[in-house]
């Protein structure tokens, strides 16, 4: 059985949710970070989490250039349950610098909003999107 | 079949590989493999300008075998019968292929019926020999890709290459100007017009510098050659056939340099050089040497919608009867670039276009008045044809219009008169005339409208040849056809070339031509500011985010130090709470502000994120009268104006409504600069002011927003909310600038909260005639009204539906 942690950050750009990290780490909350596909999967191996911040465009690994799907792709996989039922009944937060794209995903049915998947702009203020993960993280301890 | 996350994939890897500067094919198949995706088999059909002895295409392969995996039948090419064959020039096609690994199957190749036999190295492209392959086959055809799947892969695989090869690519453009030094091209331009080979060159770097990009090379048909020199043939030399070259890359025009041998044996032809001088000065396009008889031209044409050739022409001006440019070659060299730009994805193929307008820009950067430019499009027109001509350039800018008169070559006249364009923008015409009509009687008095000039033309015997008045933002393009036209008899090539020329070429030379002019004069139009707060917006926005979460996270590393000490209910800690939640108000409200001038400027459905609280409309209004006072503060012209200040009633304070905060006040602000921007002093000795009058409705918070000062004219009560729009109105006390976006932005941020602003009133208060004509004492009121009934929490506001 994996060990249980609040929140995974899949994001290339670090300095993009680096005031958001560190905002949820004061509150107490347990963060890891990890900028590429091969890491997060690395993570997946040994822990689970309750909420995943995922950027839609990321790398498969380092020095690679980010794929516009990878996001969807690597939430597919942990919905899935690859990882464990803990990961997939996570809560998932993509993250994306372009509406139009997100919309895209959206739109084409590759991103279900939900109670259990949401999207959030980059840019945009963060206290909300923290408070929105407080309560995911509550609502699944 | 691949899958397309595997193509995808190997396309990542690859161009990782290319963008480093390096292209190793084992550390990329070795990463394939680390990857779990290592099955991929590639081919590119290019052809090579690096040989300069034979005439072939250079098909490369790239391919790599997984273990235990087998290619599909549609992998192989099929041979079947090139169109490009049909000409009968090729006698040779090479087949190359990246160094393979030892499992590759030359029978994946089989279906070229290749004769294995002839397996021979490439010399020609040795020194690229770990990017292109050490593999090729003699083979009598043309491969024709017709399988989906190998056209597919192919596609895929020559984007790679072409980016993979930047390296070969640029030893390929080092070829070309190596074999530009060496050819007639450049014994013609080296050193005599420099700035044609220049450009030339410059293209084609600009195409490398985008990192993409293979160059062709396209011989010229032997039985082509042989029918170019038949019309060369009153020339009397017959002996070398001329070369004909189309140049194509990635991100760059299809091109073609087309010369004539035999022209650097004419010792007449060295004279051109005394005539540098003059022809750089003159940024003629067109270039001709009456003492020689010689002429040159270089000479733009679009190839259908998305590319762009251009080629060099010479001809003896004395044998202008029998231009080489017949109806065949036309043929034969549209055949030729469309085959290249076939090859060329779509988005590339756009880029080209830019390409060329900039080529066509930089070749004219440095004309600085419209009578140039006016020459110039004279010299374009009279290289297609057509050299009795009129031509007109005129703008809104209050300019009078450039019209100039030509007449077999020469300008007759050239004059300005009073011309209206009712389209808006540029407008560009140009007008021909039947042979036979003298300039001289044309009266240009009371020239008003395009209409009106056009039936004076025609009265004058002009026929309505081509015209073509582009607007701003190129929404409307007068054209009338060549063919609609009745031209004089004229020369075989001319009149077959001018026959070839549609309504989308003459678009884009009317485009290109708009276009500089625009530079020349140094107008900013609307579509180039759009596209510039779109481009900035795009940039900045990501580093913008980063700024704020940088600036958070740095605050909160502060609290986490300072928490050691004191207690986290400190004011040390309250304070760094509350900057950080400045940081990102702030942070927010510009990517708010850069997401709709995005979404605005690029005229798309986009939308923008917005946090429905409850606010207060007092403070809303307060904090937007700071911030409107604050940058009036910055206008010395507006400090020296007087005081003016801020009127709110008491229903006002009490309002309360639910609404995305930051833009409430952005539209506030906007609507206060404006007030202050207008507002002129009532009373001697007394600010002037602004009142906001709030009006609490059941289902509507009510705001009024009144000045006093230069008033807005019945008739443009609703223009006033257009895009960059602004009343030619100059204050007489000091100038009034603007871009005609506040009170645009002001009804949107409106609108994005179901609401809606206009302007309720702006009547004349005073009995002096002439101050009503120069708009002074008015009393302004602008009203916004916002429903009560919004919904708290985060909404995306769709910016296209509110347009």
């Amino acid at each position: 059985m994996s060990i249980v942690k609040d929140v995974l950050s899949i994001e290339d750009e670090a300095d993009t949710v680096v005031g958001t990290i560190a905002e949820l780490e004061l509150l107490g909350f347990t963060v890891d970070k990890v900028k590429n596909l091969c890491e997060a999967r690395e993570k997946l191996k040994n822990f689970s989490y309750r909420v995943f911040l995922v950027d839609l465009r990321l790398p498969e690994a380092p020095e690679l250039d980010a794929d516009v799907r990878s996001g969807v792709n690597i939430v597919q996989e942990i919905e899935s349950g690859n990882y464990g039922d803990v990961n997939s009944g996570c809560f998932i937060m993509f993250l994306s610098g372009q509406n139009t794209m997100m919309d895209l995903f959206v739109h084409q049915g590759d991103i279900k909003k939900g109670p259990k998947i949401d999207t959030y702009r980059k840019g945009a203020s963060i206290y909300p999107l923290i408070d929105r993960i407080e309560r995911e993280v509550k609502s699944r301890r | 079949m691949l899958s397309p996350q595997t193509l995808s994939t190997i396309d990542k890897i690859l161009l990782h590989h290319a963008e480093h500067g390096y292209f190793n094919i084992e550390a990329a198949l070795k990463q394939l493999v680390n990857c779990q995706f290592a099955s991929a088999r590639y081919y590119e059909v290019l052809t090579d300008v690096s040989d300069g002895h034979n005439e072939h295409l250079i098909l490369s392969a790239y391919a790599h075998k997984e273990k235990n995996f087998v290619y599909p039948e549609s992998y192989k090419i099929p041979i079947v019968k090139s169109t490009l064959g049909l000409t009968g020039n090729f006698k040779e096609v090479a087949v190359g292929s990246f160094d393979l690994p030892e499992t590759f199957d030359r029978a994946w190749l089989g279906d070229l019926s290749l004769e294995r036999s002839s397996w021979i190295d490439l010399p020609i492209i040795d020194d690229d020999s770990t990017l292109m392959g050490t593999l090729c086959v003699s083979w009598n055809g043309l491969p024709e890709l017709v399988s989906p799947d190998s056209q597919h892969l192919l596609s895929m695989a020559g984007k790679i290459i072409s980016r993979a090869h930047g390296i070969a690519t640029k030893r390929s453009i080092s070829k070309i100007e190596h074999s530009l030094e060496n050819s007639n091209i450049l014994d013609i331009t080296n050193d005599k017009e420099p700035h044609v080979l220049e450009n030339l060159i410059e293209m084609l770097r600009s195409s490398i510098n985008a990192k993409s990009g293979a160059i062709f090379r396209y011989s010229w048909p032997r039985d082509s050659l042989e029918k170019v020199c038949e019309s060369f043939s009153n020339t009397g030399t017959k002996s070398d056939a001329p070369l004909a070259e189309i140049y194509a890359s990635g991100h760059c025009l299809t091109g073609m340099a087309w010369t004539y041998p035999e022209f650097r044996q004419i010792p007449d032809f060295q004279s051109l050089s005394r005539s540098r001088e003059s022809l750089i000065n003159q940024k003629s396009l067109c270039y001709h040497e009456e003492k020689t008889g010689m002429v040159r031209t270089l000479l733009y044409e679009v190839v259908g919608n998305n590319s762009a050739k251009f080629f060099v022409r010479f001809m003896n001006r004395q044998d202008k009867d029998n231009l080489p440019f017949t109806k065949f070659h036309q043929t034969v060299l549209s055949h030729a670039c469309r085959r290249i730009t076939e090859q060329v994805e779509e988005a590339t193929i756009t880029n080209a276009i830019s390409v060329f307008r900039r080529f066509a820009w930089n070749s004219m950067k440095n004309i600085t008045d419209l009578d140039s430019i006016i020459d110039d499009a004279f010299l374009i027109l009279n290289s297609i044809g057509l050299n009795d001509v009129i031509l007109i350039h005129a703008n809104l800018n209050g300019e009078r219009a450039r019209i100039v008169c030509f007449q077999n070559d020469e300008m007759q006249s050239r004059f300005t008169a009073d011309y209206y364009d009712v389209s808006g923008g540029s407008l560009f015409s140009v007008f021909t005339k039947k042979t036979g009509v003298s300039f001289s009687n044309f009266k240009h008095e009371g020239l008003r409208k395009d209409d009106k000039i056009v039936e004076l033309f025609k009265e004058m015997g002009f026929s309505y040849c081509v015209a073509f008045g582009v607007t701003t933002d190129q929404s409307q393009c007068l054209i009338v056809s060549p063919q609609q036209c009745e031209l004089p008899n004229r020369s075989r090539g001319a009149h077959d070339l001018i026959s070839s020329i549609d309504n989308e070429t003459l678009a884009s030379v009317a485009s290109v031509l708009s276009g500089c002019i625009d530079a020349s004069t140094s107008h900013v139009s609307a579509e180039n500011a759009e596209n510039l707060v779109a481009q900035i917006g795009h940039e900045i926005t990501s580093p913008l985010a980063s700024l704020g979460q940088i600036g958070i996270a740095c605050l909160v590393n502060a609290e986490k130090e300072v928490r050691d000490i004191l207690d986290p209910e400190s004011s040390i800690c309250k304070t760094l709470r509350n900057d950080r939640r400045r940081i990102d108000a702030y942070s927010d409200f510009i990517r708010k502000q850069l997401d709709v001038a995005v979404a605005l400027a690029e005229k798309s459905r986009g939308s923008i994120q917005c946090n429905f609280e409850e606010f207060s409309w007092d403070r809303c209004v307060q904090e937007s009268w700071l911030d409107a006072r604050n940058w009036a503060s910055r206008d010395q012209h507006r400090q020296s104006s007087g005081h003016v200040v801020l009127e709110v009633n008491e229903a006002l304070k009490k309002m309360h409504g639910i609404g995305d905060e930051s833009l409430i006040k952005a539209m506030l602000a906007n609507l206060f600069k404006n007030a202050i921007k207008y507002s002129l002093p009532r009373h001697r000795g007394k600010p002037m002011v602004v009142k906001v009058h709030g009006i609490p409705q059941s289902h509507w918070h009510i705001l009024q927003v009144s000045n006093w000062g230069i008033g807005i004219p019945p008739e443009k009560k609703e223009e006033i909310f257009q895009r960059f729009y602004r009343i030619h109105r100059t204050d007489k006390i000091r100038p009034i600038k603007g871009m005609g976006l506040g009170l645009y932005l002001a009804r949107f941020y409106a609108k994005a909260h179901s609401g809606d602003l206009f302007c309720k009133r702006s009547d004349f208060v005073l009995d002096d005639e002439q101050k009503m004509s120069d708009l002074q004492g008015f009393e302004t009121t602008f009203e916004v009204r916002i429903p009560t009934i919004n919904e708290k929490g985060i909404k995306r506001i769709e910016v296209g539906e509110m347009r």
